[in-house]
């Protein structure tokens, strides 16, 4: 990992139902500058709530309890409001999965882009307007300028996301997060988007903080891939390896419930139970419940996140020998069973 | 999938107790190879379950055309996998094979019987015989909050006058026969969790074993295990009542592993339809081949690159009056488009499309594009500080014929397509930028 890096959480803790539950249990990771990290895991798994965090952007009666975010070498954790302006929108955009909620119905959307031009960059009208035909043209719509002109009802949801990766991006942001910025939308136009938030990447060094319960959306964006599970870490690593190699069985049984890519007749696969729920304490592996591998040690007493080489870290107590390409997975030799 | 002059086509003969493997259902699609004179195979039942012919519906004023000419048939004991994008007519015609939506012409037969001239008082009678259930696509907005989840699903027994003492035992094996435990029926559905619900809709479906089981979007708001669970679930009933079910999904792989067959609906015409695996693995109609690359996967790439298969975006809001109702964005479209191709049936497989032999050809000409998911990117920084003004996308020349566009504008809306050049995101895939 590159020694500075553009965004690092360091051992976040976030409590919410006003502090009785902690559902995100000392989380950290960092992200490069350029870099695509994918968060990943189920509903209720945290990475949400760890996006917000770093938005600043916490739902009432959820709060950092404790934990550093560092951003471009300044510490966010204590930011004030006037900090934050300064930095959420202009250095951090965001797209989220229900673009439609995000834009005032009642206004073009081009006027919705250019308030923030206006606001943020100091822009006068007319250059707004003008820097927002260009940025909608930018993000691949057919006809800015007509665009421009349309209230969010006239649009698709495709089309929509764009408007949000457009005003997202307004600003040169350093850092995206898209959080299930795809989920809603049909595959053609999924894909079609991928390939926008990618080519942002590529052209302007945007670093990409992309959340999903869907590993191939992960697959196709990312570098790396942080999985999350009950409020932690359980693995992460380059996306690649994960992917071929998963080391803990969550990641393995992800792997198997995904889009396989496999057009075949199958028995479809299931991750039998259902996650702890947020703020449960316990005294183990909180997946060892769920898990096929798990031992009486599992449930003893805390797993710690372990590093491997090659920037993999696992957090699983069967898997403290090294993992990587070569190394057989923890569930390779049961795939297939019903873990 | 074949006009209404013609004998609707497809499927295989399905038995529910052999329910399991791919060449089950492909194996009666030759009888009808040349698409004439074919009789319907038969089910069990003597008559396929649901007959859908020439099926036209418009909805709204004035009258906007939703579904053309669309012909299914669904047999006792099969999957019927249906596919296609926001807006393309998959629930409608969902509404429609139910009675929810009255066709402007056509038919619907359910076990022989013409429904779709039903009203009043028979419409009633036929809804009361349970034998066809509509599973929602959200089950929070169509479980009634207030109601416990033993009174939703016990609700179309009630309406039928089941004795209160049988009612309680049949939602009591409703709701073991999905997998949940009973003890949930004294719960609301505020109080059980995504897939419980999506669950509870089911045995509310199943409670009057109907023979025909239409789910709309069962899985789209389930996370990959759960929404596994509620297609197992589907492929299990189907073998233990020997229903007929049709799924309306936008997870191809998934639908995939349960489906017997699949059509592939394109702005309410059905362009492709025949034994998923076959239809998913080589497409024979554009549109298909573009659904099937675009879809997400985890590994391995797609027979078909992605840029190939789009023509310049339109982002659908051109009305193709006329013709083939994907020609507005198929890059292989020609002159010859402009006439709407009849459905062609061959070895069980019908597509609707005048290249359908010629294009694949031209998909895979010249060089293979890059991967068209790119996972690793080499190009981190190497556009630093490069605002959006100084860039803007490139113009690329649009793959296919646009000539086409510029002259079809015909009796419809005239798009300004041919006034292209616009960005076309299909070329703004990482390679492009990174690699050249």
């Amino acid at each position: 990992m590159p020694a500075e890096a553009l965004l690092s959480v360091r051992d976040l803790r976030v409590t919410v139902s006003g502090g009785r539950a902690e559902a995100v249990r000392g989380v950290s990771f960092e992200v490069a500058p350029g870099e695509a990290v994918g968060l990943v895991g189920e509903s209720g798994s945290g990475k949400t709530l760890t996006c917000r965090a770093v938005l600043g952007a916490l739902a009432p009666g959820c709060s950092v309890s404790s934990g550093e975010i560092e951003f471009g070498g300044h510490d966010l954790t204590g930011a004030s409001r006037r900090q934050w302006l300064g930095i959420r929108g202009s250095r951090i955009g965001a797209v989220f999965q229900d673009p439609a909620s995000y834009l005032n119905p009642s206004l073009p959307v081009g006027d919705q882009l250019a308030e923030v031009l206006r606001v943020k960059l100091g822009l006068r009208r007319r250059a707004a307007r003008e820097r927002a035909v260009e940025l909608l043209g930018a993000m691949g719509l057919h006809d800015p300028a007509r665009v421009h002109g349309q209230y969010p009802h006239e649009l698709s949801g495709g089309m929509l996301q764009r408007v949000l990766i457009a005003v997202a991006v307004s600003c040169d942001p350093e850092l995206l997060i898209a959080d299930e910025a795809t989920t809603a939308l049909d595959v053609t136009v999924q894909a079609e988007v991928l390939e926008l938030l990618a080519r942002l990447r590529a052209e302007r060094g945007l670093s990409i903080v992309c959340v999903s319960h869907d590993l191939a959306v992960i697959a196709a964006l990312c570098d790396r891939i942080v999985v999350f599970y009950g409020g932690e870490i359980v693995e992460s690593g380059p996306a690649r390896e994960v992917l071929d190699s998963p080391a803990h069985p969550y990641t393995e049984a992800l792997l198997r419930v995904a889009s396989a890519g496999d057009w075949g007749r199958r028995t479809l696969e299931v991750i039998p139970g259902q996650p702890p729920p947020a703020g449960a304490s316990l005294p183990g592996c909180r997946f060892a419940g769920r898990c096929s591998f798990a031992e009486e040690a599992c449930s003893a007493a805390p797993v710690p996140l372990t590093a491997h080489p090659g920037g993999r870290e696992v957090r699983c107590l069967l898997r403290q020998e090294p993992v990587g390409r070569d190394a057989v997975g923890v569930g390779a030799g049961a795939r297939g069973s019903d873990l | 999938m074949s006009g209404p002059e013609s004998t609707p086509v497809t499927g295989s003969g399905w038995t529910p107790a052999t329910a399991a493997g791919p060449a089950s259902t492909s194996a009666t699609g030759r009888a009808t190879a040349d698409g004439s004179a074919a009789t319907p195979r038969t089910g069990p039942a003597g008559t396929p379950l649901l007959a859908v012919r020439g099926l036209n519906v418009s909805l709204g004023r004035p009258a906007v055309r939703i579904l053309s000419e669309v012909d299914l048939t669904v047999r006792a004991g099969e999957i019927l996998g249906i596919v296609g994008e926001t807006g393309s007519g998959k629930t409608t015609l969902a509404r429609a094979v139910v009675g929810l939506v009255g066709p402007d012409s056509g038919s619907v037969e359910v076990e022989g019987v013409e429904i779709s001239s039903l009203r009043g008082r028979a419409l009633r009678a036929h809804r009361r015989t349970g034998k066809v259930r509509f599973v929602f696509q959200d089950p929070l907005r169509s479980l009634d909050p207030d109601h416990s989840v033993g009174t939703v699903v016990g609700e179309g027994l009630a309406v039928r006058r089941v004795p209160p003492a049988e009612r309680a035992a049949r939602v009591r094996a409703a709701l073991e026969l999905v997998g949940l435990d009973p003890a949930l029926a004294a719960r609301t559905p505020g109080q059980i969790s995504g897939g419980q619900r999506q669950r509870v809709s089911i045995a509310r479906a199943i409670v009057a074993e109907p023979s025909l089981l239409i789910c709309d979007e069962p899985v789209s708001a389930l996370d990959a295990s759960n929404r596994n669970h509620i297609l197992r679930l589907l492929d299990d009933l189907r073998g233990r009542l020997g229903a007929g079910v049709v799924v309306i999904s936008h997870d191809l792989s998934s639908l995939a592993g349960v489906a017997d067959r699949v059509a592939v609906l394109y702005r309410g015409r059905i362009v492709e339809e025949g034994p998923i695996g076959e239809v998913f693995d080589d497409p024979r109609h554009p549109y298909t081949a573009l659904l099937v690359a675009s879809a997400p996967r985890v590994a391995g790439a797609a027979r078909h690159s992605l840029e190939r298969l789009r023509a310049a975006p339109t982002d659908g809001a051109i009305g193709a009056v006329g013709g083939c109702v994907f020609a507005h964005r198929c890059p292989f479209a020609t002159e010859t488009c402009a006439v709407v191709p009849e459905p062609v049936v061959r070895g069980g497989r019908a597509v609707a499309c005048h290249h359908t032999g010629t294009w694949p050809a031209r998909a895979a000409a010249s060089t293979p594009a890059p991967d068209p998911v790119p996972v690793a990117v080499p190009g981190r920084g190497s556009a630093l500080e490069s605002p959006l003004s100084e860039s803007p996308a490139p113009e690329s020349p649009a793959p296919g014929s646009v000539s086409f566009r510029g002259s079809a504008g015909g009796p419809g809306p005239a798009p300004n397509l041919a006034s292209a050049p616009v960005p076309d995101p299909a070329s703004g895939s990482v390679p492009r930028f990174v690699a050249r």
